[in-house]
């Protein structure tokens, strides 16, 4: 009881401690809202595991921890069952597959039901295909359980261990496919050892308690079942050596942790050279378990040289599923370029302070290595201080691959045999001319010749047929120069060294020319890369919105990867914290695989859902869900995520689906970054361009606020104080004379009326604010909309020099009737405010070809130079109308009203402008656009009026 | 019969002078309607909902009815429809600015005239005589014999329907003759029928092309600007053919 309270203790304790979190360790920071992982590790089955796990959930229960079985496996074993009593169990998801119906674990139910200690068997169990969240294996729902702050007690086998996988198959001869990536393990908090002596396995497995039944006796046969006695030690001790190292880790963090570093040196580094060998996987399981012993960090290296621009698809393939090999052990992984493979290896370890190297053994034959030299035996002369590890490859694994590679190359060969007869021909050739043109030459310059031949083809053709020319040339030398001609012996031994050394200079010659050549090509390659994310980066900083970002990437990674792109952003801005849903804003190609339209599956948003949630990669070439249709990656920026690219491959020429080659990744890499840092920045000046828009508002709001209520009090004050002065004269004795009475009641009802106009004028301010303005559009003649415009004008004009001069033959407008004519009662209101009574106005109108033109003009002091553009401006006067208002009675108004004509023209489609006016004086401009066709008119007035039309 | 036009000048004994109807919901509006209308020899009757206007209207015989169109307990234009069956008196309509679909359709329901708030006492009184003097001579053919002149700002328009001849009278005294063509007298023709009253382009486009025109507002757009070419001084500022800004035309009232 005592030591389970220790448990309990020692559960809230950790617990509060990765609650309060604050170390500096990533891993630490990774676990601030992680739940508690423990895993029971057993050697085998039947160990009792399970027993233990549940034991140990009922002593917490009985603490009052609310415990939960998420899933557990009792194999009907009796004991185990009792252990489940009185703890609740969730239901089983069930999932139909192929007929049958499975039962899995229900990952959401358990998020939903949020225990303090989920119970979850088996972590290294693969769930049924299509289970929810697109989780393949079961350590994949504890992860989200414990991301969602679940403490998981689980069980584990030895053999199921990624790292031990070849290892446990090597010492059982069973292979499994059901693997967790050592990373849970190694992060997990707490490993329990479920240990049992191999004997008394046996003995319960005898007994029944392991297997019911049939499967009893089989499992127990002595000599080859996987429960023999040599297996069952080697497993034992595979756990208890795995289950040491953790427990040194653990120590390790610990004294990380409490700052005791000095007993410790700087952490270790360890090479592992990877290619696109099958043994390679070994290779890597090998130094993930070196690099574990010494708990050293594992870099995962392939070195790119000449080579490898001339790998098969298939090796491709092999290439980067050992580099997700290695991902998946936790090391990190990287690409080297250069010529010579150990130097830049070796170059590479030194940057990164690296002590050991592990490579593979080489299956090339000594032929190969004294002539070529062996990859090895120079890593080995570069080292220096680094040790090198050489590591046995795996010759039992079968070479699936040859056939699909015969396949895949097939075009290659008959590219290169092609090669090889252009070879042929040019031997063919310099032979001619040399027995044609260079009869009696010396041999040596006939040699020179085919040297030059050699050379030609290596620049040409490549290194292999370069080496036919050379071997070919020598024949043929021989053959046709080399005395006796025309028989291949030769009869001075002194040729054999004119033979060796043209056959070794064109050798060399050939392989350095090649070799130049394939220089280039590969930088032309790489140029075209360059040049691509180059353009890329360049139109990407033109890119003003979100959409055109969207719409470069998605152009650029269809044109680099010869991909369907799309590129999503949260629908929703403020979606880096919560879960939003993604829209598409960009495709290229063809959005259909995404979308779901057509044969493909509706699942694919729900993959880069996932991988817009999480932040990680998910569908092809990744862990999660590599089956999707696509590559999902979402976009980080450096404040969180702004959106997600995702990338469908088009079937390649041959009809097999393409995926994406390291090369692919690279360059997706920085594109991905490139995009990421884009979209950020025009979100961002997105969301302040939205900030100012919306603080522009406000002001003209304010403004318009406080300029109505000054606008509309000044003539409601010259209201009431005429009225209140005729009231007291009314009154009191006649104090006021008639002619002043009557400019008070002139006073009163000229100021009524431009209330009137001020408010008509608010009236179509908030219909044209309100950005539907709609149009009762109406055939008209220009004339008859100035005759409305001028209505109430009559009075005022009659009083100054006022012409008005109309073009005949106007076509008709087709223009709303109730609003234009405010144009020009504001136009003309203008006129005569801002300018000195008796200054003359005019009013013409004309047509072009295509628009009716109409200009108010008037002779007073004009506008500033620079006003000419601000008069349309919400609230400006001119500063004229500024500086008269006081002087002059004639009032302010509301510097709406050029506003108004401005918002109401451009409804119709047309312009407004202003023009300072010769000699003096201001032009004010609108043009409207004649509507096509015009309109009927009766038949009568369009035959014989036309001329009274010309007339008038 | 020719009393009834009621000019202000010559005061009539109070029971022979028309009754004005006041439906109106503001009373300050009421007050001043009153005000004015006594003061020129008008008897008024109020009311203020369109219930009591509605039920006034048909059991005070008034001469005249000034309706306003925003009444809270129901719109002007179904009391308009209301009395209409019960009544041929004129109705003037009073409405705000921006309410000219209302107005039309309150014409069309059968009001005579209507006012757009605000306005001056000289429009009220002159909106309400042309009004009378319409009912009057709907009794009887004179309004077809006598003919029509009007004058502004030194120029009268005549037209005399039964010789159809139109002549106007310029600043500097002389007389001419204008020459129409037939549709264009057919406009002013039934322009001069209503003189003063405001007609509404529906009402207009039927009588002269039809009904199946009433849609077609240019043919009206085009004849009153070829119209007011011959008798207007300055076409673009008419002062005998109006236009009302999105309801119809009106001619100048004659003055007698």
């Amino acid at each position: 009881m005592s030591d389970s309270r220790l448990e309990v203790d020692d559960v809230l304790a950790r617990f509060k401690q990765s609650q309060v979190g604050g170390t500096s360790n990533n891993s630490d920071v990774d676990k601030n809202t992680r739940g508690y992982l423990k895993i029971f590790l057993g050697m085998a089955p039947g160990v009792g595991k399970t027993y233990a796990m549940l034991a140990a959930g009922q002593r917490m229960a009985t603490q009052g921890v609310d415990v939960v079985v998420g899933v557990v496996e009792t194999h009907g074993r009796i004991e185990t069952e009792q252990m489940l009593l009185g703890i609740d169990i969730l239901p089983r998801l069930k999932i139909e597959y192929q007929g049958t119906t499975l039962h899995e674990f229900d990952t959401a139910a358990a998020i939903r039901r949020r225990p303090d200690i989920l119970i979850v068997d088996e972590l290294a169990h693969a769930n049924a295909p299509g289970s929810p969240g697109g989780r393949q294996k079961r350590w994949q729902d504890v992860i989200e359980c414990l991301k969602a702050g679940i403490n998981v007690y689980t069980t584990l086998n030895i053999q199921h261990l990624e790292s031990l996988n070849d290892v446990v198959a090597q010492i059982t001869g069973v292979k499994v496919s059901e693997t967790v990536p050592d990373h849970v393990f190694d992060e997990a908090d707490e490993i329990e050892l479920v240990d049992l002596p191999v004997d008394a396995l046996h003995e319960r497995i005898r007994a029944g308690k392991v297997y019911l039944g049939e499967n009893a006796v089989r499992a127990v046969a002595p000599s080859d079942g996987f429960f023999r006695k040599g297996n069952l030690t080697a497993l034992r001790e595979l756990a208890l050596r795995r289950t040491a190292a953790w427990v040194g880790s653990e120590l390790r963090r610990y004294k990380r942790d409490n700052n005791i570093r000095t007993i410790w040196p700087a952490g270790e580094r360890i090479i592992v050279a990877i290619s696109p060998s099958p043994m390679s996987g070994k290779l890597v399981r090998a130094a993930k378990r070196m690099a574990a012993g010494l708990h050293a960090d594992l870099i995962a290296a392939y070195v790119e040289t000449p080579r490898t621009t001339t790998l098969s698809n298939t090796d491709r393939e092999r290439l980067n599923s050992n580099i997700r090999l290695a991902e998946s052990l936790g090391a990190t992984t990287t690409v080297l370029a250069g010529e010579n493979a150990a130097r830049e290896l070796i170059a590479f370890a030194r940057t990164k302070n690296v002590s050991r190297i592990v490579v593979g053994k080489t299956k090339r034959p000594r032929w190969k290595e004294v002539l070529f030299g062996s990859f090895v035996d120079n890593l080995i002369r570069e080292s220096g201080d680094i040790d090198i590890y050489v590591v046995r490859g795996d010759d039992t694994e079968p070479d699936t691959q040859s056939t699909s590679r015969i396949h895949t190359t097939h075009t290659q060969h008959t590219q290169n045999l092609k090669s090889y007869f252009l070879a042929a021909a040019m031997v063919a050739v310099v032979t001619a001319i040399g027995i044609l043109a260079f009869e009696g030459l010396e041999l040596a310059n006939i040699a020179m010749v085919y040297l030059a031949a050699v050379v030609v083809a290596a620049l040409s053709l490549g290194r292999g047929p370069a080496m036919f020319v050379a071997v070919l040339g020598v024949a043929a030398f021989d053959f046709c120069f080399v005395r006796p001609h025309w028989t291949f012996a030769v009869s001075d031994v002194q040729y054999l060294l004119t033979f060796a050394v043209m056959l070794s200079v064109g050798a060399i010659v050939g392989t350095l020319a090649a070799r130049a050549r394939e220089q280039t090509l590969r930088s032309r390659t790489r140029e075209l890369t360059t040049a691509a994310q180059f353009a890329l980066s360049r139109e990407l900083a033109a890119a003003r919105d979100a959409h055109e970002v969207a719409t470069v990437v998605t152009h650029h990674a269809h044109d680099l990867f010869r991909v369907n792109a799309i590129v999503c952003i949260p629908s929703s801005p403020k979606a880096s914290s919560t879960s939003t849903s993604l829209q598409v804003l960009a495709f290229a190609g063809s959005p259909d695989w995404f979308d779901g339209s057509g044969d493909t599956p509706h699942h694919e948003r729900g993959v880069a859902q996932w991988a817009f949630d999480h932040g990680h990669p998910a569908g092809i070439g990744t862990q999660k869900l590599p089956s999707s249709g696509g590559r999902y990656m979402p976009l980080i920026g450096t404040g969180g995520k702004v959106g997600l690219l995702g990338l469908s491959p088009l079937p390649a020429a041959d009809g097999r689906p393409r995926t994406f080659t390291s090369d692919d990744l690279q360059v997706l890499d920085g594109l991905v970054t490139q995009a990421s840092s884009a979209l950020e920045r025009v979100t961002l000046s997105e969301l302040q361009q939205a900030a100012r828009l919306e603080a522009e508002r406000e002001r003209l709001r304010s403004a318009l606020l406080s300029s109505v209520s000054h606008d509309l009090r000044t003539p409601l004050a010259s209201i009431t104080g005429a009225a209140s002065t005729l009231q007291q004269s009314n009154t009191s004795t006649d104090l006021i004379d008639a002619v002043t009475r009557a400019d008070l009641f002139h006073t009163i009802i000229d100021e009524s009326a431009r209330l009137n106009d001020i408010i008509a004028n608010l009236v179509f301010a908030t219909r044209l604010e309100s950005d539907t303005v709609e149009l009762r559009r109406e055939w008209t003649t220009v004339e008859e909309v100035v005759g409305v415009g001028l209505v109430r004008h009559r009075e005022a004009l009659a009083s100054r020099p006022f012409r008005i001069h109309i073009a005949s033959n106007m076509p008709m407008i087709n223009v709303d009737n109730a609003m234009l004519p405010q144009v020009i009662h504001n136009l003309v209101e203008n006129a005569l405010r801002y300018t000195p009574a008796g200054t003359p106005v005019s009013l013409s109108a004309w047509a072009s070809e295509m628009n009716v033109v109409i200009k108010i003009f008037d002779e007073g002091p004009g506008l500033a130079e620079d006003e000419a553009s601000k008069v349309f401006q919400r609230f400006y006067r001119g500063r004229a109308a500024k500086s008269n208002a006081r002087t002059n009675n004639a009032s302010t108004g509301m510097g709406l009203g050029l506003t108004i004509c401005e918002g109401i023209v451009r409804a119709h489609k047309g312009r407004i402008w202003a023009e300072p006016n010769h000699p003096s004086g201001v032009a004010f401009f609108f043009s409207l656009p004649i509507d096509q066709p015009q309109p009927l008119l009766p038949r009568e007035l369009t035959s014989s009026t036309s001329t009274d039309r010309g007339a008038g | 019969m020719s009393d009834a036009r009621a000019t202000p000048i010559s005061p009539l004994p109070a029971t022979h002078s028309p009754l004005v109807l006041v439906i109106e919901d503001e009373e300050p509006i009421r007050k001043f309607l009153r005000a004015t209308l006594e003061s020129n020899h008008y008897r008024v009757k109020e009311a203020d909902t369109a219930l009591e206007g509605t039920l006034q209207a048909v059991t005070t015989y008034p001469d005249i009815i000034l309706l306003d169109l925003g009444l809270p307990d129901g719109d002007g234009l179904q009391v308009t429809r209301s009395i209409r069956t019960e009544s041929r008196v004129p109705i003037v309509v009073l409405s705000a600015r921006g309410q000219e679909s209302d107005k039309v359709a309150a014409l069309d329901a059968g009001a005579d005239d209507y006012l757009t708030k605000p306005f001056g006492v000289g429009e009220l009184l002159a909106r309400i005589r042309v009004a009378l003097r319409h009912s009057a001579q709907r009794t009887d053919s004179e309004r077809d014999s006598k003919p029509y002149e009007a004058s502004i700002d030194g120029r009268t328009l005549h037209v005399d329907l039964v010789a159809r001849v139109v002549h106007v009278i310029g600043a500097d005294g002389r007389k001419n003759e204008i020459r129409l063509t037939p549709m264009e007298f057919k406009l002013l023709a039934f322009l001069v029928k209503h003189a003063g009253k405001v007609l509404t382009h529906q009402m207009i486009l039927k009588e002269i092309w039809g009904p199946q025109h009433i849609h077609d507002v240019q043919y009206l757009r085009v004849y009153a600007g070829e119209l007011r070419k011959k008798i207007e001084a300055d076409p673009a500022q008419p002062c005998f053919v109006l236009t009302e800004p999105g309801v119809g035309y009106r001619l100048l009232a004659s003055t007698d």
